[in-house]
């Protein structure tokens, strides 16, 4: 609450008020009551200060709002620009003379226009109006965790910091049709087939002719083509063309790999926007639309369905999906202190107020006796008793009378340790003084049978005492500290903070958690210890697997099955989808497998050699990456062949590629198949 | 780019029209802190603070004002800079010392001045601390001030009489504590203080031990009071999390030293079975190696000393 100038201020004060009092104030009264009187300012200042402080604390409103175009909504769009307007109300009586009330903006994010902080006189019911823009690239979540406000004095004496915790995700949905937030306006070709042909050709009862064929026994006499079969000879029989709308599904990946790259910027905010568009376009096409969510462990289905709420739950899942972040993973406690500590103290501060989340000193002794080899200092300790038993023993004799027999046989080895310890000590130097000499006798004799207890206590305290100093004890006490606030947040025990003080993994598990739940960036650990790369998931293709076969399984017609995936890493390990995509394929689906180009792969047709400079390729670094990025496309001309090989379609998205390209180069996929 | 910390800037909020008056206040205040104790006789006694005051004002050190009081109360009692003594009236001038003019305005007019610096540097300098850690400051981060607009129209003259009425109070604290003494010998052990002549024989307190009694007492008393009132307001507005977090804090308290000697014993344990033999590893890479070395030590030590002292003997 002191700020370094009021702490100065009142040492100054109390130095003269102390001085006047005691020497200068009988001759020079002034001194004295110059003193008192900065005192009595100081005091009076604080009592105000703290006055206001508790009065308006918890009377403060906070009122968020989304703007967009003007109108308040409820969720963000992605690519559009939208203003974040916050009212912060004093509902209590005092009123501030000086405050900077500051809302909190989401991580990563840049302000585009406004300011996020005003500086005021906080007066009751007097509105605080914060207005900010903000605009995302990419689908995900705003995190807002709240306003903060602080308070000081005009003198700048006194200071405090609140935070009013309202922590609010705000969803930012993919943008609607393309990435300009347009819908489609013109027309590359035909988005509806032409009359008569349905974009999946199967017989069923609609009014479209599809086919003619043999007559079978058991057909319908309405459906006999007359004049065909005049011609013919035979019975044929007209097939109409069904006219169930076709059901798509929307495989989305999600797995950690995806979830790599800056916010709003990573391939699974890419493929969700792809997603958004095709299964808006599929729904311009009076088409059902479901989407599956998969990663390494698990899929959520989200069953297929043509209405304006199914359209916003499923923008909402895939803006869910992707403001997922990758797992920090083999973090170690020291960065992840450093990055966790400060946001924290940030947006807890009140519980790191010493009265509840307390520090005591024993914090950061070190025990000696608690470790594994503790234990060791016992021997000496053990080896002193014995050494001193003689003079125990003695005591009993004077008390007890005469020792047992096994004792008495074993004495004489005692005197003759003492007798030892005599003649040593009697060759220290003399000073002829009776009185200097049996006290120092005394002293030499007591060290020598104690020796090894006091350099053990020496050694106990020394490693007790390592623990007050750096590095030691600021890590302790930002452990403590923080383990007390995540055992709070998660309901733990007293025994989960102490866990947490103690056990590394325990801790940065957790604060890797919390700083994911507060949208907090963290240096991703690409390589696990043992060097192999952390993020290739051959699970996800089971997991894929069963998604697709579930969805095969509950399809009714034909239908189209859309994957949006990151194959391209799994190499060897892309049987399982292989088989799921041949039984789809083999019951008549459509399935399609949209992959995502890494940006810092240059896109090349397959065949074009690249051209590089002979010089470079002496640089080892370029001839890693040559390698690398010709690695990749070999691995995804092979996707494809395979993927192709059993029916499926692959296309590549990179992030140059518009939204619109994609959609037509889909349709156009689509068209292709349905024109067969 | 300007550096929004620049000397430019803060003469420049200094000329502001609204800040402008409190600098002319802060001004009027040192003239009249240099006028009386110019009445003592010494130049140096008037100059030394104005000097001190027009560097804080213009430097903008913010050490200065801390100095000014030190110089005002120094030079008060020390007119001509070095310590010479000099009769003021003895204890009868105790009698007259409260509510003197002179001291009523040397003392109003420090403070007016120590409010008007103050806030000028909130204004012009910084009103909050930074609270970010040394490695995230840079010279080029504006500081946080207070905006010249914030300034209110009555502001000034409630400063100027706030500061009156604290030197007021601090005459009657001054008037109260002089005319009452500390006296063993009675219960309560605070009576009316008596001026006679006739008193050869010190008190068991001396006048200047009763006064710093007296003072300490009452503020410790009115400082401990207000703190207990606002412990108690404090425990009545904790939220939900921090009645939690201390129920959480004293069971923690209670059983830490179980909990861990279990921790060390289970942290120890996981450690060795991801990696046998790791344990020792860290014992000797952290602070194990110091008491491995004192521990080898020691029984070399002794057993040298057994060695030698057996040849001595021998």
């Amino acid at each position: 609450m002191l700020t370094a100038r009021g702490l100065w201020c009142l040492i100054v004060a109390g130095t003269v008020t102390l001085i006047g009092l005691t020497t200068a104030g009988v001759e020079h009264p002034i001194v004295a009551i110059l003193g008192i009187t900065l005192i009595v300012w100081y005091l009076v200042e604080r009592l105000l200060f703290t006055l206001r402080f508790r009065s308006t604390l918890g009377k403060i409103d906070v009122v968020r709002e989304i703007l967009q175009n003007g109108r308040v909504v409820s969720n963000a769009w992605s690519g559009i620009a939208c203003t974040i307007r916050v009212t912060v109300t004093n509902r209590g009586k005092a009123s501030w003379p000086l405050a900077i009330v500051m809302d909190r903006p989401p991580e990563a994010r840049k302000i585009r226009g406004g300011r996020t902080e005003q500086t005021v006189e906080f007066r009751p019911n007097e509105p605080t109006v914060i207005e900010y823009e903000l605009k995302s690239s990419g689908p995900g979540i705003y995190r807002f965790e709240g306003v903060e406000i602080r308070l000081a004095d005009l003198a700048g004496f006194f200071y405090k910091r609140i935070f009013l915790r309202r922590p609010v995700d705000v969803l930012i949905l993919p943008p609607l049709t393309d990435s300009e937030g347009k819908q489609r306006a013109d027309k590359r070709f035909n988005v509806l087939p032409p009359p008569g042909i349905h974009r999946l050709r199967r017989p069923g009862s609609g009014s479209e002719l599809l086919d003619l064929r043999d007559y079978i026994p058991g057909d319908p006499p309405k459906m006999i083509a007359w004049k065909a079969s005049a011609k013919k000879d035979k019975l044929i029989t007209k097939e109409l063309e069904s006219d169930i709308p076709v059901r798509c599904t929307l495989f989305l990946d999600t797995s950690q790999a995806m979830r790599l790259g800056p916010v709003g910027e990573t391939p699974l905010c890419r493929l969700s926007e792809v997603a958004s568009s095709i299964a808006q376009a599929a729904a311009a096409n009076r088409d059902l639309v479901g989407l599956t969510l998969f990663d390494e462990a698990k899929f959520d289905v989200l069953p297929a369905a043509r209405n304006t709420v199914h359209t916003i739950r499923l923008l909402s899942k895939l803006a869910e999906a992707s403001a997922q972040r990758p797992d920090p993973g083999g973090q170690q406690v020291k960065p992840m202190v450093r990055i966790a500590y400060p946001l924290a103290q940030e947006l807890y501060p009140d519980l790191f107020d010493r009265s509840v989340n307390s520090q005591p000193w024993g914090l950061f002794w070190k025990p000696l006796l608690d470790t594994r080899w503790g234990w060791i200092a016992w021997i000496p300790v053990l080896f002193s008793l014995i050494v001193n038993a003689p003079g125990v023993l003695g005591i009993y004799y004077m008390l007890l009378g005469p020792l047992p027999k096994w004792l008495q046989s074993i004495m004489p080895i005692f005197f003759e340790w003492i007798n030892f310890c005599a003649r040593i000590v009697r060759q220290r130097p003399k000073s002829n003084y009776l009185l200097l000499d049996i006290p120092l006798f005394l002293f030499a004799m007591f060290l020598l049978l104690n020796l090894p207890i006091t350099i053990t206590v020496l050694v106990w305290f020394i490693h007790g005492i390592r623990g007050f100093f750096s590095p030691h004890a600021p890590i302790r006490r930002k452990r403590k500290q923080l383990g007390a606030i995540f055992a709070l947040l998660d309901g733990g025990t007293p025994a989960t903070v102490e866990r947490y003080i103690h056990d590394d993994e325990f801790f940065a598990a957790r604060a890797g958690r919390f700083l994911a739940d507060h949208h907090v960036e963290v240096p991703v650990a690409l390589y696990d210890g043992d060097g192999r790369y952390r993020f290739r998931s051959e699970s996800k293709a089971e997991v894929l697997q069963r998604a697709l076969l579930g969805a095969v399984s509950r399809a009714r017609d034909n239908e189209l099955f859309v994957i949006l995936a990151d194959l391209t890493e799994l190499g060897d390990d892309i049987a399982a989808v292989l088989k799921a995509v041949r039984v789809a394929r083999s019951r008549h689906h459509h399935v399609m497998v949209i992959v995502p180009w890494p940006s810092d792969v240059p896109v090349a047709e397959p065949g074009q050699a690249a051209s590089i400079d002979p010089m470079e390729m002496l640089r080892v670094a370029k001839l890693v990456q040559v390698a690398l990025v010709r690695g990749y496309r070999q691995r995804y001309e092979k996707l494809q062949k395979e993927l192709v090989r059993v029916g499926a379609t692959v296309l590549r998205v990179t992030d140059r590629d518009p939204i619109r390209a994609i959609l037509d180069r889909l349709d156009r996929v689509r068209g292709a198949r349905s024109r067969r | 780019m300007t550096n929004p910390n620049s000397y430019q800037l803060y003469l420049k909020v200094l000329l502001d029209e609204r800040v402008r008056g409190y600098v002319m206040v802060a001004g009027c205040a040192l003239i009249s802190v240099f006028v009386i104790q110019l009445s003592t006789g010494s130049l140096i006694a008037g100059g030394i603070p104005m000097l001190i005051g027009i560097v804080a004002m213009m430097l903008r050190w913010t050490a200065m004002p801390g100095f000014f009081v030190v110089a005002v109360a120094y030079l008060t009692v020390n007119p001509f800079g070095v310590p010479m003594s000099r009769y003021s009236g003895g204890p009868s001038r105790l009698l007259s010392s409260s509510f003197s003019p002179f001291d009523m305005l040397l003392v109003a007019a420090v403070l007016v001045y120590l409010h008007a610096q103050f806030r000028v540097y909130s204004l012009a300098q910084q009103a909050f601390p930074d609270e970010r850690v040394k490695a995230a400051r840079s010279k080029r981060d504006s500081l946080d001030r207070r905006p010249p607009r914030l300034i209110s129209d009555n502001e000034l003259l409630m400063m100027i009489l706030f500061a009156i009425g604290t030197t007021i109070v601090g005459q009657f604290i001054w008037l109260l504590i002089t005319q009452l003494e500390f006296d063993s010998k009675v219960f309560p052990p605070i009576r009316l203080r008596r001026f006679t002549l006739d008193r050869m024989q010190p008190d068991f307190f001396s006048a200047a031990v009763s006064r710093s009694l007296l003072f300490a007492l009452g503020l410790s008393g009115t400082v401990g009071l207000a703190r207990f009132v606002f412990w108690y307001w404090q425990i009545r507005q904790w939220n939900r999390e921090e009645a939690k977090l201390l129920l959480l804090d004293m069971g923690w308290q209670e059983s830490r030293r179980e909990f861990s000697r279990i921790e060390t014993w289970r942290a120890a344990r996981i450690v060795e079975q991801r990696k046998p033999g790791e344990t020792w590893r860290r014992i000797k890479k952290t602070g194990g190696r110091i008491f491995t070395v004192l521990f080898f030590g020691f029984v070399g030590i002794t057993v040298l000393m057994i060695i030698f002292a057996y040849l001595i003997i021998r």
